[in-house]
C-alpha cells in the first residue's frame, strides 16, 4: 500500500496554492463584502487549467482526476471556500454531468470549453419544491418539431448569474417520474434561460447563487445528456462524485482554520500566559487536529477509489457528511479560541465561520445523507426500506 | 596613527620567489570624482595589509581616471597607484594582474566590480569570494577570511581563500571611508592597458512597481502616539531611509489605532487582521504594542521601537528601543541618516 | 535559435530554519524549490517563445538528482527541453567548475544565441554565473542585473542594467549571456495539463560530465573553503540611552555595525 502522493500531484498542488495565495488572497475580503465573484482571479485560474482539473486531457482538462480534483478543492477551500463553492458548481456538477454520460459529441462541444474555462457551468437540479428531494421536480420538457422546450424554475443556482452553459433536469415523461421519466439537457445562455432572484446570502458570498427561469427555452434534442428518461441517474451519478469534493473543500477549510489557531494561541496572552500554555486550548488543538487528519484519510480513500474505478458511493456520502460537520466543528471551536477577534469582520475567522455552514447543507443536506446512509447499510442486512 | 612609513623602512616582510604579494584594490572612476565604495574597500585593505606586511596598491580606470585621482587615492592610503583612462578588455586585466602578482585582490560589490571580479576569477580559475560583509586574514595561511550572509542574512558562510591572487568584492557602505591626508606621499603610475570602448552610459528612471507591504526592506509603522507629532514625520523618516538606501524598498505603515484615527489607509496596516510584514528592519514609532500588533511584525529581522513610555509593551519585542518623543527622535534619525 | 536558461534548486529561504545547537541550517522542514529569479529568467524566455514559437527554450540545471523536480516544472511552464547535468563531480564542484560544465553542455546544443539566469541564488548564491559563463563561452557580452528584457530584431538583446541603484538602457549583441532581476509580479503559472504530462509523458535528459567529454581531474577543484557561523542570537530589549541625537546616532551606527542596513 503506497500512500505517497506522485510528484505531479505534489507540483500540481503547489501550483493551486500559488495562485490561490497570489490571486485569490489578496482579493478574497473584498469578494465576500461586496458579494461579488473576483472574475479577474478566476480567468487567472482558467488559464492554468484550475476549472478543468480532473478532466481527460482530450476534452481540454488537466487529465488529473478525482485525486487532482480533491486536491483543489482542498487547496481552494484553504484560502477561499466561496471558490470552492464557484469551482464545484463548474466542475464538479455542471462540467461532470456532461462527463459521466455524454456523448463524445457532446463533450467535445460543451465539456471542452467548460473544461478550459472558457465558459463558465452551472447545475441546475433544485427547484422550489425540490431540494434533497430531487425526485419531486416540475420543470417540463415537452418535445416539439425535434427540439425540447422546457419550462420551469431552478432555484439556488450556483453561478447562475454568469453562467455560460447550464446542466438541467426536467421531466420529459411525468406517468414515468424519476425512474425513466427524467431527462437531462445542456441548455446554452443563448437559448434563453433569464436569471431570475439573485440570493444575498449569509457565507460563500464571493459565490453568485440564483433563479434560473425557463420560459419556454427551446433545446436541440442532441443536447440531450446521456439518454431519454435517464436524466435522474446521471445527476445521482454526478452528486456522489461532487460529495467526495465537498469534503475535500471541508478538509482545506479545516486545515486553515487550525493554522490561524496555532498561530493565535502562540501570540496571544490571557491572564499572564500565552493561551497555547492553557491545557483547555489544548484540549481543542489535539481535537481540531485528529478530526482533520481522520477526514483527510477518508477524503484521499475516496479519491482513490473513484480513480481506481472502485464502488464509492457510501464512501461519498461520508466524505460530504464528516466533511461538513468536522469543518463546522472547527471553526467553531477556532472562534472559541479566538474570542471576540473571531468576529471581527476584518479577520479572516468570520468568513471561514460564515462559509462553512453551507456544506452541511447543499449538495444533499447531512439529514439526507445520514438516512442513505443508514439504508445503503440496512438494504445489507434485508432490511429494505422504500423512499 | 598612519604607520605606513614604518613598513616602507622596513620594507616588505614576504616576497617569495616569483610569488604574490600586496593587497591591490580596483578602483572605476566612470566620472571625474572617486566612489566612495572604492574609498571604503581601500581603507579596509590598508588594515588588511598591517596583518600581512604588505603594500596596498590601486588600480585606478574608468573614462574619469586622471592623475589627480590617482593621488587622491594616495592621500586615502594606497601606496603605488597605476592608473589609465579607460576600461580594459578582459585579457588586459587578466595580464596586468599575472604581472603585478596581487596576493588580494579588492572590488567593490558595485557596478564595475560586480561583473569584472568574476569574470577575472574564472579566466584565472582563481579563488573569489563576493558581496562580503567583512573581510580578515588568516597569518598563518597568508589567507583572505570573508563574510558572507547566505540565506537574507539569517546566517553568514565566512569562506577562507586558498588560491592566489585571491579576489573578494566588499559591499559598500560596510566599511567607512578612511581619512585623507593630503602629506602622505606613494608612486604614481600611468598603465597602458588594452581598452575597449564602453558605449556610452544611458541612465532610464527605474522602473517603477508597486511593492506590496510584506516585499518591503525597511517599514516605519506609527501608531496613537504619533498624535502630536504629526504623521508626516514618518514619511520625512521614510524618505530619508530612501535617499540613503535608494535599493531598499522603504515603506510607511499604522497599527490598528493609526487606522481607526484615519491616518492611513487599512490597506497599510500591520496587525493580526492586516499585513504580516518581514521586513529587515522594522521601526515602531509611537506604537504601545498589543500582540495583535506584534503577530504583523514578528518575522522583522530587527525591530527598533521608538517610545515615550518606558513601560511600553513593545520595548520586550523590540530588538532595540529609544525612550524619549517621536517629535524629537525621529528627526534626530533623519539628521543621522542624512549625514 | 536556441535559448537555454540556467536555472537551481534552492531551499527555499521562508521556510529553512536554524538549529544553533548544530550551528547549521536545518533542512529538514525546509522546502526545495526553484530558485525564484532563475524563474523570472525562465519566464522571460518562455514570453520571447510567445512571441516567436520559433525559439526553443532549454532549462538546464545543474546538480543532484533531486534539481530533476525544478527541470519538470520547467518543462511545465513551457520549455522545450530540460536537461540535468549530473555526476559526483558536478555535484561538489564550485562556481568556476559548474561554469565549465554548463558551458560545456550549452556549446554541444549548438545555435544557442541567449544564456539566462537568475541575477542571484537566494540560498547561498554569489551571483557570478552569469559572468563565469561569459567567460567559458568564449567572451560572451554580458548584461547583468537586468529588468524588463527584450529580444530586438536583427539579433540584439536589449534590458533595463541596475548598476550602482542607477538604472541603464542596455543593448547587446547576440549571442549573449543575460542575468535577470526578480520583479514584484508573479511569474507565470505552469498548467495543469502540462504539470501532468511534465512527468507522464516527458522526460528531463540527464548528461554526465564525461558525455560532454570533460574529464574531471582536469577540472577545477575549489579554491576556498567554507564555514556557516551564525549570527549571535537575538537579545530583546535593549535600550539605547541619551539625548535623541546621541540615541538616533548610536541607533543608525548599530544597525550598520549589525548589517541590518
Amino acid at each position: 500500500m503506497d500512500l505517497t502522493l506522485p510528484k505531479e500531484y505534489e507540483l500540481l498542488r503547489q501550483m493551486i496554492r500559488d495562485v490561490m495565495e497570489n490571486e485569490f488572497a489578496p482579493v478574497a475580503e473584498e469578494a465576500d463584502e461586496k458579494a461579488e465573484v473576483p472574475m479577474e482571479a478566476i480567468r487567472t485560474a482558467a488559464k492554468a487549467g484550475l476549472l478543468g482539473i480532473p478532466f481527460p486531457q482530450e476534452y481540454g482538462g488537466s487529465g488529473a482526476g478525482e485525486l487532482g480534483y480533491v486536491i483543489l478543492m482542498e487547496e481552494v477551500s484553504r484560502v477561499d471556500s466561496a471558490i470552492a463553492t464557484v469551482i464545484g458548481a463548474h466542475i464538479g456538477i455542471a462540467a461532470m454531468a456532461i462527463y459521466v454520460d455524454g456523448s463524445p459529441a457532446l463533450k467535445e462541444k460543451y465539456l471542452t470549453p467548460l473544461a478550459r474555462g472558457e465558459k463558465i457551468g452551472a447545475f441546475c437540479l433544485t427547484e422550489p419544491g425540490a431540494g434533497s428531494d430531487a425526485a419531486a421536480i416540475k420543470t417540463r420538457a415537452v418535445r416539439s418539431n425535434g427540439n425540447w422546450v422546457i419550462n420551469g424554475t431552478k432555484i439556488y443556482i450556483s453561478n447562475g448569474p454568469f453562467a455560460d452553459l447550464f446542466s438541467v433536469l426536467a421531466v420529459t415523461n411525468p406517468a414515468l417520474g424519476a425512474r425513466g421519466g427524467v431527462t437531462a439537457f445542456v441548455v446554452e445562455k443563448e437559448m434563453g434561460p433569464k436569471v431570475g432572484v439573485i440570493e444575498k446570502k449569509l457565507g460563500i458570498r464571493a459565490s453568485a447563487t440564483s433563479e434560473i427561469i425557463f420560459d419556454e427555452v427551446e433545446v436541440p434534442a442532441a443536447n440531450i445528456i446521456g439518454q431519454e428518461g435517464l436524466g435522474f441517474v446521471t445527476f445521482m451519478k454526478t452528486l456522489d462524485l461532487g460529495r467526495v469534493t465537498v469534503g475535500a473543500a471541508s478538509l482545506g477549510g479545516a486545515q486553515k482554520a487550525l493554522e490561524m489557531v496555532l498561530d493565535y494561541a502562540r501570540l496571544a496572552e490571557k491572564y499572564g500566559m500565552p493561551l497555547a500554555h492553557q491545557q483547555q486550548v489544548q484540549f481543542m488543538i489535539a481535537d481540531m487536529y485528529s478530526w482533520i487528519e481522520m477526514l483527510r484519510g477518508l477524503v484521499y480513500r475516496t479519491a482513490w477509489l473513484v480513480d481506481n474505478k472502485r464502488p464509492f458511493a457510501r464512501e461519498a456520502y461520508v466524505c460530504k457528511l464528516m466533511g461538513s460537520e468536522i469543518a463546522s466543528r472547527v471553526v467553531s471551536y477556532a472562534m472559541e479560541i479566538h474570542g471576540a477577534l473571531g468576529l471581527s469582520r476584518d479577520y479572516p475567522l468570520e468568513r471561514a465561520f460564515r462559509d462553512a455552514r453551507i456544506a452541511e447543507i447543499f449538495e444533499g443536506t447531512n439529514e439526507i445523507q445520514r438516512i442513505i446512509i443508514a439504508r445503503d447499510l440496512l438494504r445489507e442486512v434485508g432490511v429494505h426500506i422504500e423512499p | 596613527m598612519d604607520l605606513s612609513f614604518l613598513e616602507q623602512l622596513l620594507g616588505p616582510t614576504v616576497e617569495e620567489e616569483e610569488g604574490y604579494r600586496n593587497i591591490w584594490v580596483v578602483a572605476i572612476a566612470w566620472e571625474p570624482h572617486l566612489r566612495e565604495c572604492d574609498l571604503q574597500v581601500l581603507g579596509k585593505a590598508r588594515d588588511l595589509a598591517s596583518s600581512l606586511g604588505a603594500y596596498v596598491n590601486a588600480l585606478l580606470i574608468g573614462e574619469g581616471a586622471s592623475e589627480e585621482l590617482a593621488r587622491e587615492l594616495i592621500a586615502y592610503g594606497a601606496d603605488r597607484v597605476c592608473w589609465g583612462a579607460g576600461y580594459p578588455t578582459g585579457p588586459s586585466l587578466m595580464e596586468f594582474v599575472q604581472q603585478r602578482k596581487p596576493e588580494i585582490l579588492l572590488f567593490a560589490d558595485a557596478a564595475g566590480g560586480r561583473k569584472m571580479a568574476p569574470r577575472l576569477a574564472q579566466r584565472m580559475k582563481t579563488a573569489l569570494v563576493t558581496h562580503a560583509v567583512d573581510v580578515s586574514i588568516n597569518p598563518e595561511e597568508r589567507a583572505l577570511v570573508a563574510a558572507v550572509p547566505i540565506y537574507n542574512g539569517i546566517a553568514y558562510r565566512v569562506v577562507e581563500c586558498k588560491v592566489n591572487p585571491q579576489i573578494a568584492t566588499i559591499q559598500p557602505g560596510v566599511f567607512p571611508v578612511p581619512e585623507r591626508d593630503p602629506w602622505r606621499s606613494g608612486e604614481v603610475e600611468e598603465v597602458e592597458l588594452e581598452w575597449k570602448p564602453q558605449p556610452p552610459l544611458m541612465p532610464v528612471e527605474p522602473p517603477h512597481y508597486y511593492i506590496p507591504l510584506e516585499k518591503a526592506d525597511i517599514v516605519i509603522t506609527g501608531g496613537r502616539g504619533m498624535r502630536d507629532a504629526g504623521w508626516h514625520l514618518l514619511e520625512e523618516l521614510a524618505a530619508a531611509f530612501a535617499r540613503k538606501y535608494p535599493q531598499k524598498a522603504v515603506a510607511v505603515a499604522g497599527t490598528r489605532g493609526a487606522v481607526d484615527e484615519g491616518w492611513i489607509d487599512r490597506k497599510h496596516m500591520v496587525d493580526i487582521t492586516g499585513h504580516r510584514v518581514a521586513p529587515t528592519l522594522y521601526i515602531a514609532c509611537g506604537v504601545r504594542g498589543t500582540f495583535q500588533h506584534f503577530a504583523g511584525c514578528e518575522k522583522a529581522r530587527c525591530i527598533v521601537a521608538i517610545n515615550h513610555n518606558p513601560d511600553a509593551p513593545i520595548f520586550k519585542h523590540a530588538d532595540f528601543g529609544i525612550v524619549g518623543k517621536v517629535e524629537e527622535v525621529i528627526p534626530a534619525l533623519i539628521e543621522a541618516l542624512d549625514s | 535559435m536556441r535559448i537555454v536558461v540556467c536555472i537551481k534548486q534552492i531551499l527555499d529561504p521562508e521556510t529553512i530554519k536554524v538549529s544553533r545547537s548544530l550551528q547549521a541550517i536545518d533542512e529538514r522542514t525546509a522546502r526545495r524549490i526553484m530558485n525564484p529569479p532563475d524563474r523570472w529568467a525562465l519566464d522571460t524566455a518562455l514570453r520571447f517563445k510567445d512571441e516567436d514559437p520559433s525559439l526553443e527554450v532549454i532549462a538546464m540545471s545543474a546538480g543532484r538528482s533531486e534539481a530533476e523536480d525544478i527541470l519538470r516544472e520547467a518543462l511545465a511552464l513551457g520549455c522545450d527541453r530540460a536537461i540535468l547535468l549530473s555526476d559526483p563531480y558536478i555535484v561538489n564542484a564550485r562556481a568556476a567548475g559548474l561554469a565549465m560544465v554548463l558551458a560545456a553542455a550549452i556549446k554541444r546544443l549548438r545555435n544557442v544565441q541567449l544564456v539566462m539566469t537568475g541575477y542571484k541564488a537566494l540560498d547561498t548564491g554569489s551571483g557570478t554565473l552569469g559572468p563565469r559563463l561569459a567567460i567559458e563561452l568564449g567572451g560572451w557580452p554580458l548584461l547583468m542585473n537586468a529588468d524588463q528584457v527584450r529580444l530586438e530584431s536583427g539579433g540584439y538583446v536589449s534590458g533595463l542594467q541596475n548598476a550602482d541603484e542607477k538604472f541603464y538602457a542596455s543593448t547587446y549583441p547576440l549571442p549573449c549571456v543575460v542575468t535577470v532581476l526578480e520583479t514584484p509580479k508573479h511569474p507565470r503559472y505552469p498548467h495543469g495539463a502540462e504539470i501532468m504530462n511534465a512527468y507522464r509523458l516527458r522526460s528531463v535528459e540527464v548528461w554526465s560530465t564525461a558525455a560532454l567529454g570533460l574529464d574531471p581531474a582536469t577540472l577545477p577543484a575549489p579554491t576556498t573553503s567554507r564555514q556557516m557561523r551564525l549570527p549571535p542570537p537575538r537579545e530583546f530589549g535593549v535600550i539605547i540611552e541619551g539625548s535623541p541625537q546621541e540615541a538616533a546616532r548610536n541607533l543608525i551606527a548599530t544597525l550598520k555595525a549589525r548589517r541590518i542596513i
